[in-house]
């Protein structure tokens, strides 16, 4: 027998995924949410035929990334607590699996299983636009604009989602989350406050669609820059480190409030 | 395998002293630990399975030095723990959270394990419904699957707090017998507040109180220690009172029968009688609280 | 002796659930002294104290009716009491409403205090740039929880339509049959004609989703047994 890092992790990678895959409220809070998007403007239905398809993709990516990580968010919040509301650490803390892989498990899997309604909800919109334009390079398109645009700001998500609640009272985490949504995308300096919804931390993706999809990010940038591919790389990075610093912080102090009992 | 427990002592935030300088031998077979609620059997258990550490003291479990954090990793990979509230996720089939357990327990290999689940299916009588979600298990059939989590890695230790609680008569029974088999070849520690569960399985036990050892030894050592302690008294009149312990009232015909613990029968008919590890248990436990009044009324 | 259960219910609640409106109003208003330190117009600064009133404070309210609704640890025990469980619902929710109108009169009468205005109307109009969306979001909050057997999930609906309704607050100002949804009418469209009518129709759906949730549970009150695990 081996007590690996690795194995653990894919174990409790593939079972988390199918236990938030089974919940129906992922499936229901991101539809009732997306029908809500769908009244919105830049839906791949309301933009005119001379509009560049890359625009369209990298457009309708950062609609649904504006909108729907508040409903991941909110959604993986719970996932923490809740192997303590079941009574679970007793029984997972005596086995020989390293606690890092469960919580990184824990992670990947509900994230994935969370991500799945956005992706189908956005991925509805490209099998559209495919057909509308009669261009199937529209799904390609759409994938990478997908990896490069919502993945990033998912994961960003996902990481503080899974972790806060180890020190937040679950409900103030999503209290917190949706006003800090707002604060750090939505809002611009122009309002007067200071806030990070024009940096490289913007996990709604407005550098990547600006850098790799070309003057698709200038709405998310708040009218900033239109951003090079660099920044658009050197955002996804910064995005992406953080989810992960964010993961190795949780861990050591999960481990050290273990340490203590 | 043997468990050497050496001046162990757990204390709690606020100064709480769950465990005060325990000094145990557990020797290979099933070994019973009982106490009643606080005595800090689970917080004993808890640090056996590597979940608490001690605030001081040593563990020795055969060759491997469980108070190191190396150790208590080495204990895990042969332990085999079923917690006293046991936890299952509700949305998992009973097959697919054995799996999951399993994986954790580091049995990587895809086969080897699945064979390993549906063996122990079949010992906990669980296969009819392994494909069914844990949340519409009972009681009964959620302690199964715990039994069978802890079975999964095949441990050379098997700790079990309160497994009986919440089984009927004929699942306890099925249990125990399960039990007594596993403790043929491997280390059993079974904590309960249960003592028939005790009595029918384990030979050696201890009894804990209040964070102290109060009792290490056979069962029979502690039923010859009761003997001329036990009574029964037969009487149509009121309830014998004095310095005894009721352990049963039986209503007769005419008459009602009681079996009482105390020094003295008090009474002038009263019978002596065997004793039963229950009744030899509620005697240590009132010579104890005897033991602490002395001392109490002689600081005084 | 019948206000018993108030002392025991505001036990419940702690100190955290009583201080959380405040909290948020101090928030929102230490942002409105920042923006008027940046030289944003006192007119714009007050928009964020009503901000926290519509925005925050009600937003906190349906999450804290999601979970009153189901984060009963006693849930089976009580279903077996004497006190119906909607009773005890319906008091947290009026405790919790009740506490929040404090809050909310409270801070109307401050900000007139040292000036201001929270809308262009009578001090008692002002009262529904608060009551309006609270009734609406606990109303919501509750009837989604019982909907989806699922708090986290309550929130995630609730969560979506905060952003939604903050990101096409345009739309829902421009378009007539959006009204009476247009929860932050007072942050986004104060001095609009349709203000007092929008405030009417967002307590009239509180009412409505608030009056649905006690009959779903008068029906079935063993629903929240077997909620998501």
């Amino acid at each position: 027998m081996m007590h690996g890092i690795w194995p653990a992790l894919f174990g409790a990678t593939r079972y988390e995924f199918r236990m938030q895959l089974r919940r129906k409220s992922i499936w229901i809070a991101t539809f009732l949410t997306s029908l809500l998007v769908f009244t919105g403007l830049r839906n791949p239905w309301n933009f005119r035929h001379d509009t560049t398809l890359s625009v369209v993709v990298a457009q309708w990516a950062v609609v649904c990334n504006a909108f729907l990580p508040i409903v991941f968010g909110v959604l993986l919040a719970d996932r923490l607590p809740r192997d303590r509301r079941l009574h679970l650490p007793e029984l997972l803390d005596a086995l020989p699996a390293p606690s890092g892989s469960r919580l990184a498990g824990k992670y990947f899997g509900s994230a994935l299983a969370t991500a799945m309604p956005i992706f189908f909800i956005y991925f509805s919109g490209i099998i559209y636009s495919a057909f509308d334009r009669h261009d199937p390079v529209a799904i390609p398109l759409g994938l990478a604009a997908f990896l490069a645009i919502n993945v990033p700001g998912l994961l960003f998500v996902a990481a503080f989602s899974i972790v806060m609640p180890a020190i937040l009272w679950v409900p103030l985490y999503q209290f917190l989350f949706v006003g800090y949504w707002f604060w750090g995308n939505l809002l611009g300096p122009a309002y007067g406050i200071p806030t990070i919804s024009t940096t490289w931390l913007t996990p709604i993706g407005g550098f990547a669609a600006a850098g790799f999809f070309s003057q698709a990010g200038e709405i998310m940038t708040m009218g900033g820059d239109a951003g090079s591919v660099w920044q658009g790389a050197g955002s996804i990075a910064l995005l992406l480190a953080s989810a992960a610093l964010a993961l190795f912080i949780a861990q050591r102090y999960l481990t050290w409030q273990h340490a203590r009992q | 395998m043997q468990i050497e427990i050496e001046n162990l002592t757990k204390v709690y935030n606020r100064n709480v002293r769950a465990l005060d300088g325990i000094d145990l031998m557990i020797p290979n077979g099933m070994f019973g630990l009982l106490g009643p609620n606080g005595a800090g059997k689970t917080t004993l258990m808890r640090i056996l399975a590597g979940i608490l550490r001690p605030t001081l003291g040593a563990i020795r479990a055969g060759q491997i030095d469980g108070t190191t954090d190396a150790g208590r990793q080495a204990i895990k990979a042969i332990l085999g723990y079923l917690p006293q509230e046991l936890g299952l996720y509700p949305d998992l089939t009973a097959r697919e959270f054995l799996d999951y357990i399993g994986i954790l327990k580091g049995l990587n290999d895809r086969r080897a394990r699945a064979r390993r689940v549906d063996e122990l299916l079949e010992l906990v009588a669980l296969s009819d419904v392994a494909k069914r979600k844990l949340k519409t298990f009972s009681g009964g059939m959620k302690r199964r699957v715990g039994i069978a989590q802890a079975l999964l890695n095949d441990p050379r230790l098997l700790i079990v707090d309160e497994p009986t609680a919440g089984l009927d008569p004929e699942e306890r029974i099925r249990f125990r017998n399960l039990l007594s088999d596993l403790g043929g070849d491997r280390t059993v520690i079974l904590s309960t507040h249960i003592v028939e569960d005790i009595a029918q399985t384990c030979r050696n036990l201890a009894i804990l109180g209040k964070g102290k050892l109060l009792f290490e030894g056979t069962t029979a050592d502690l039923i010859d220690a009761a003997r001329g302690k036990v009574w029964t008294i037969t009487t149509d009149g009121p309830k014998p009172d004095g310095d005894l312990t009721v352990v049963s009232t039986l209503h007769l015909a005419h008459e009602t029968q009681y079996r009482v613990v105390g020094d003295t029968a008090f009474t002038a008919g009263a019978q002596p009688t065997d004793p039963s590890l229950e009744d030899s248990y509620i005697w240590l436990m009132r010579a104890t609280r005897a033991d602490v009044v002395a001392m109490t009324s002689l600081r005084s | 002796m019948k206000l018993d259960w108030l002392l025991y219910e505001l036990r419940r609640v702690g100190l955290v659930g009583l201080l959380t409106p405040v909290l948020i109003i101090l928030f929102f208003s230490s942002f409105g002294l920042l923006m008027r330190t940046n030289g944003v117009s006192p007119d714009r600064a007050t928009r964020a104290v009503v901000a926290g009133l519509e925005i925050g404070v009600a937003t906190a309210a349906g999450l804290i009716a999601a979970t009153i609704v189901t984060s009963d640890s006693l849930l089976e025990l009580h279903l077996s009491l004497m006190t119906r469980y909607r009773t005890t619902f319906a008091r947290r929710l009026a405790l919790m409403l009740g506490w929040t109108a404090l809050v909310g009169i409270g801070t109307t009468l401050v900000v007139r205090l040292i000036g201001h205005e929270l809308a262009p109307v009578s001090l008692l109009a002002q009262q529904l740039v608060w009551l309006a969306p609270l009734a609406c979001f606990t109303g919501v909050g509750a009837l989604l929880t019982l909907l989806l057997r699922s708090r986290t999930g309550a929130a995630a609906v609730l969560a979506g339509i905060w952003i939604i309704e903050t990101l096409l607050h345009e739309s829902f100002g421009a378009s007539s049959w959006l009204h009476p949804f247009f929860l932050f009418a007072t942050t986004y469209s104060a001095s609009e004609s349709f203000w007092l009518g929008n405030r009417l129709e967002l307590i009239a759906l509180g009412l409505l989703f608030g009056a649905l949730s006690l009959i779903w549970l008068k029906r079935n009150p063993s629903i929240l047994l077997g909620g998501e695990g």
